[in-house]
């Protein structure tokens, strides 16, 4: 069954990915890189405060893990519509409501630590729907990695990839 | 002051300020906090300087200078501590800190505690201890800052503390601070080229280092031993050891140099930022004792020890060199006093106030909280550094014991020991920070040779352990707490090259994916 997703755009491919991780661990032996998507809750934040140098705007995107529920800002981005196996796909965890308040929470969090000041934000929060991300599992039956496709940033897995 | 001091103060921050919108207008300042999908990486060396530059605060220009001015070499042990502290930090709680605070989900560092070691008496105790020694620690600033200010302008100190104390209200509250890594990077470079610059002049002054130490020997021998004034501390072993555990290890019992930790990016580039954080602490730790010491003989009878780095300056370097410098360290002091308050205020209104007191606290409310909070701090802050101002030396190593004992064991264990529990830490905090507050209070350093950093860490350690284990059957660490923990602590068959450029920012999406491929796999 396969079903379709707003994925975010991404540079690094399969064969970059496994390149990736071929060259750092001098290995031949790597399975072909397998697809994995993960959901986010996506929201854009339009945040306003007066500030001692002048009045501060700020547009920031937060994208809330709707696995575990943590928040992080983000950089700009755009999706793509791509169709994807169920098996590739994880199952969101987390309300889009409880997100909601994640999100406000991060971006208050992030403005007063990038601004340095306590203040009352006014932030506009609009929510823009799940997103996907997609990730490429890359390994041997020794080890597997994970590797982030819109910026290549690795992190070692459990699983074997085998 | 000269004008020409004045002139190059002022040019000092208007550059600054030019490099902050600089950096903003190319979308380059921001912060070094991570965004996702982000190519906003700062290098391994503008971390370093940037998180120097952040961590120097009035202790290092006022308490190290008048140590070295009171016991002569004794002060090195407190330098030498402090040298490979940062490292040592990052190498003992940094990279699973890092881990394990994400996939717990915590955004504070007492939010992290709590989460370890599942009870609201935790998050309480430390929250209310917090709150307190950070207090303190402000004062230290604020102090810091009223002293510079009243030398560097030539005003009284009640009114230089005043505005000391008033511009950092209004950066907490208002904002316009700009906390760009450029511009702490910039301010990093200054304080090193000045505080060296202050360092050759005063040798050079007094005919280079050999030439001095005669000249030391022949007001007080004993002042180049590393026993201090008069032999006082020979062969207090304990004392030294105090000196020399306080800002290598009693950093670890920080908030904020924990959420630094927390705040983390890669792995590689935390250890190449730790490198040259490291190089960039053998050039500027001993420094301001150095010239501490080196000023009993330029500034003999100095009415303020304390003072004794920002005297020299005035005396020895040249007005436009001392106006920067000058300029470099005050921004440096009023930066730390701004962080520190920003960390209490935000202890104080999301870990107390909203956890206890009101769940349903709405931004504003818990804004006006911070503020308050903020508030009553400033104004205790002034008027017990206008009454009776004590040390800035003796508040920060009073504040560093006592927080790092109390929190030392808590955070190292969380790491590292799964069978430390919430009734071990719990005791571990209680009696690491009653032991070192007594020790300091009653004085007891003196008559038992022991420094209150060293019993209050070696108490706290020992209930941690001792209370663990003999509560271990009936308050046993959480399952889902040890999965996490054993994540965190998985290296397994990965190659090693893999693991140095593994992103911890990925760490819950990974143990996701993890549990996900697992039970596909079952």
């Amino acid at each position: 069954m396969t079903e379709p997703l707003y994925v975010i755009e991404g540079t690094v491919t399969a064969e970059c990915a496994s390149r990736q991780v071929r060259d750092l661990c001098d290995s031949d032996a790597l399975q072909p890189a397998q697809p994995i998507y993960y959901p986010y809750h996506a929201f854009r934040a339009a945040c306003t405060v007066a500030t001692l140098i002048g009045r501060q705007e700020r547009q920031l995107h937060c994208l809330v893990d709707a696995m575990n529920g943590q928040g992080a800002t983000a950089e700009p981005f755009t999706t793509r519509l791509r169709v994807a196996a169920a098996s590739e796909q994880m199952q969101p965890d987390i309300s889009p409501t409880a997100a909601h308040a994640v999100a406000r929470r991060t971006v208050s969090h992030h403005l007063g630590k990038a601004l340095r000041m306590i203040a009352a934000f006014d932030i506009k929060l609009e929510a823009e729907g799940l997103v996907w991300k997609q990730f490429w599992v890359v390994g041997s039956t020794q080890y597997s990695v994970l590797v982030d496709s819109t910026n290549g940033a690795m992190h070692p897995l459990r699983s074997k990839a085998g | 002051m000269s004008s020409t001091v004045i002139v190059f103060l002022l040019l000092y921050y208007v550059v600054v300020l030019g490099i902050g919108y600089w950096a903003m207008r190319r979308g380059a300042g921001e912060d070094l906090e991570g965004f996702l999908l982000g190519g906003r990486k700062v290098g391994p060396m503008a971390t370093a300087l940037t998180l120097q530059s952040t961590s120097m605060s009035g202790y290092m220009f006022l308490g190290a200078g008048g140590l070295g001015y009171l016991q002569g070499y004794w002060a090195m042990w407190f330098a030498a501590g402090d040298i490979g502290g940062g490292v040592l930090n990052l190498s003992i709680i940094g990279r699973r800190m890092r881990k394990l605070s994400q996939m717990m989900g915590a955004l504070t560092s007492i939010e992290y505690l709590e989460k370890r070691y599942p009870s609201a008496a935790v998050r309480l105790f430390a929250g209310i201890l917090t709150v307190f020694l950070l207090g303190f620690y402000v004062l230290a600033q604020l102090i810091a800052g009223g002293k510079g200010m009243a030398l560097v302008t030539g005003i009284p100190y009640p009114l230089a503390l005043a505005i000391a104390v008033g511009i950092v209200l209004v950066y907490t509250f208002m904002g316009g601070y700009l906390a760009v890594a450029y511009t702490d990077f910039f301010q990093s470079i200054i304080m090193l080229v000045g505080v060296m610059w202050i360092v050759i002049a005063s040798l050079s002054e007094l005919g280079g280092l050999t030439a001095a130490n005669d000249a030391i020997a022949a007001v007080d021998p004993t002042l180049l031993s590393v026993w201090g004034r008069d032999l006082g501390f020979q062969g207090q072993w304990g004392v030294v050891a105090g000196a020399l555990l306080i800002f290598s290890i009693g950093y670890m019992g920080w908030p904020h140099v924990v959420t630094r930790h927390m705040a983390m990016s890669q792995p590689a580039t935390a250890r190449k930022a730790g490198v040259y954080a490291t190089v960039w602490n053998l050039f500027f730790v001993p420094a301001p004792y150095l010239v501490g010491i080196l000023a009993i003989l330029i500034l003999p009878g100095l009415e303020d020890p304390e003072m004794a780095i920002f005297e020299v300056a005035g005396l020895l370097l040249p007005a436009a060199v001392t106006g920067l410098v000058m300029a470099a360290i005050m921004a440096a002091i009023m930066s730390t006093a701004d962080s520190l308050l920003l960390q209490t205020g935000s202890i104080a209104s999301r870990d107390l106030y909203e956890r206890f007191i009101n769940p349903q606290a709405s931004e504003k409310q818990m804004v006006l909280v911070s503020r308050a909070l903020v508030l009553v701090i400033a104004v205790i802050g002034y008027l017990v550094a206008l009454i009776e101002p004590p040390s800035v030396f003796g508040i920060v190593i009073f504040a560093t014991s006592v927080l790092g004992s109390a929190f030392l064991p808590a955070y190292v264990c969380a790491v590292w020991w799964r069978k430390a529990n919430t009734p071990g830490a719990l005791a571990s905090m209680i009696v690491g920070a009653s032991v070192a507050f007594l020790w300091e209070y009653l004085g007891l350093a003196a008559s038992t040779q022991l420094a209150p950093m060293l019993t209050g860490v070696v108490s706290s350690t020992v209930a941690m352990i001792a209370v663990s284990l003999l509560t271990a059957k009936i308050a046993p660490v959480p399952a889902d707490i040890l999965q996490i923990m054993d994540e965190a602590a998985r290296v397994g068959p990965i190659p090693p090259q893999l693991l140095a450029a593994s992103d911890g920012a990925m760490g819950s999406e990974a143990a996701a994916i993890d549990i996900a491929l697992s039970k596909r796999r079952d």
